[in-house]
């Protein structure tokens, strides 16, 4: 009986874990959608007032961003710097296939980080400075919807957690 | 190719590899050329060659005349074009709106691209170049000690005499003048140091790379970068006060009144112009007055010499006093 109590105290603290794990990177990506908004005000900061390459405006990110874009800013600036036959597209998007990986976004955001990429490097600044600011309207229609269903979901993960954890071990027992 | 690290590494993949391939030597490698779907050429020790396919340079004449042994000249592609621009531009077009607009970029090490497209007009101004398809690129060599057997005629007592450097383009004025503002900086021939103020407009005497000169320009240089001459002139009067100013190329009337200003500050100026002879300067109205005033005090001529290989750049033609009277050179 002891054993069975043990047992399913530590499949419904386990399921607690997993909901509250699954919660954390729902606010996890409302974090990073706020500094992935930040960052694109940097750039446009560094192209419109200090008329920055974009090697040295990635530079500058990198340095003043947090994880996970910083490694994924560096390494753009690290991959232009070497000129190795590859377009800015092409580097931006194996940064965000390897740098950014981990980080909590979905396949929507990253598809309008894809489309920031292949934008990148446009003949005027005006033209740079208007798709920098159309992909910051788009994440940030994201952020405002995440931001308004975040405390439901936030508390339907923890909740979910618990009751798996508890259907289960009436299940078991 | 030995030295010339920078400049391969803003060259298109293919061209990067025929130059490898090709051996030359930087110290020697005057210019390069790229026109979409033409063959890829530079300017080697005063002469023009082309490249092969095989890597092989070979002169220019028998490339046109269609004998050059051991295969087809390497075409230059729209894509090398492209690629090469990017990596210039550091995958930032934008970031050069201006000079686009001017027709010309200079990038790290102070080496300048002219290039040429299709203009595109607002209200009757170019507003910027597209489909870019023609890049000259020219290189810049920092020749230290150039100048130093100009200093004798650059000094009267301890003050730097107001001197104007003519040449016709690609004579070697500019690194004329950016020896002279080293040595005079640091301080030579038992003269002190000076302080000096550098209007570099087009980025080609300290060719500063976010702010920081990669060109010697000596220990007590200042450099207002990317700034036009008049307006850099006038401001680092007011900001740094130097005792010497120096600008290249200078020839609108705009340019004359900020030099007369720095004169008239107690500034002494170094400057170059665009001419082959001291009338042909005469004869442009803005010069005319300036040199009516002997505002300068000294002219030096530049050209090209011609040695057994080609033609050797910044040559020293003659000495002019502020009379336009020649003077002993060398002394």
């Amino acid at each position: 009986m002891t054993l069975k109590i043990i047992g399913a105290v530590c499949i419904i603290i386990s399921c607690t874990a997993i909901g509250f794990s699954l919660s954390y990177r729902v606010h996890g990506r409302y974090r990073e959608l706020t500094e992935l908004k930040k960052i694109l005000y940097l750039l446009s900061g560094e192209i419109k007032f200090g008329s920055s390459t974009l090697e040295e405006a990635f530079q500058t990110v990198a340095e003043r961003s947090g994880p996970p874009y910083e490694g994924f800013f560096s390494y753009l600036s690290e991959e232009m710097q070497k000129r190795s036959s590859v377009t800015l597209a092409e580097i931006w998007k194996s940064g965000l296939e390897t740098k950014l990986k981990a980080a909590r976004l979905t396949k929507g955001d990253r598809e309008i980080l894809l489309h920031v990429g292949n934008d990148m490097g446009c003949l005027d600044k005006e033209t740079q400075l208007k798709t920098l600011a159309l992909a910051g309207e788009q994440l940030e229609d994201v952020r405002k919807s995440l931001y308004i269903e975040l405390p439901k979901k936030m508390k339907l993960y923890n909740y979910l957690g618990i009751l798996a954890g508890v259907f289960l071990t009436i299940l078991l027992i | 190719m030995e030295g010339g690290e920078e400049i391969l590494k803003v060259m298109a993949g293919g061209l990067r590899r025929l130059l490898e391939q090709a051996a030359l030597k930087f110290e020697y490698l005057q210019e390069l050329r790229l026109r979409a779907g033409l063959p890829f050429f530079c300017q080697y020790d005063g002469k023009e060659y082309g490249f092969l396919e095989s890597g092989r340079m070979v002169p220019a004449s028998s490339l046109q005349a269609g004998h050059a042994g051991g295969g087809s000249p390497h075409i230059v592609s729209r894509k090398e074009v492209k690629e090469t621009l990017e990596y210039l531009s550091s995958y930032s077009l934008y970031a050069y709106e201006e000079e686009l607009r001017q027709g010309f970029l200079t990038i790290r090490g102070g080496h300048r691209i002219g290039l040429a497209g299709k203009a595109v007009l607002e209200n009757g101004n170019i507003r910027t170049v597209r489909h870019i398809s023609f890049l000259n690129i020219r290189l810049a060599h920092q020749i230290p000690g150039c100048a130093r057997r100009l200093l004798p005629y650059l000094y009267e007592e301890d003050n730097v005499c107001n001197t104007l450097l003519i040449s016709p383009p690609g004579c070697g004025k500019t690194t004329l003048l950016r020896d002279m503002v080293r040595l005079i900086s640091n301080g030579e021939n038992g003269h002190a140091g000076m302080s000096i103020g550098v209007a570099d407009e087009r980025s080609e005497l300290a060719a500063c790379y976010q702010g920081v000169p990669q060109n010697d320009l000596g220990i007590r240089t200042d450099v207002l970068d990317n700034c036009p001459k008049a307006q850099g002139l006038m401001m680092l009067i007011r900001t740094m006060s130097p005792r010497v100013v120096a600008a290249d190329e200078i020839g609108g009337y705009e340019d004359l009144d900020a030099v007369r200003y720095a004169g008239n500050c107690g500034c002494s100026v170094l400057a170059t112009a665009h001419g082959a002879t001291l009338e042909e300067i005469r004869g442009k109205p803005a010069f005319a007055r300036i040199m009516e005033e002997g505002f300068f005090d000294r002219y030096i001529l530049l050209g090209k010499k011609k040695k057994n290989t080609g033609w050797e750049v910044g040559h020293v033609r003659a000495v002019y006093d502020r009379n336009g009277q020649p003077m002993e050179y060398p002394a």
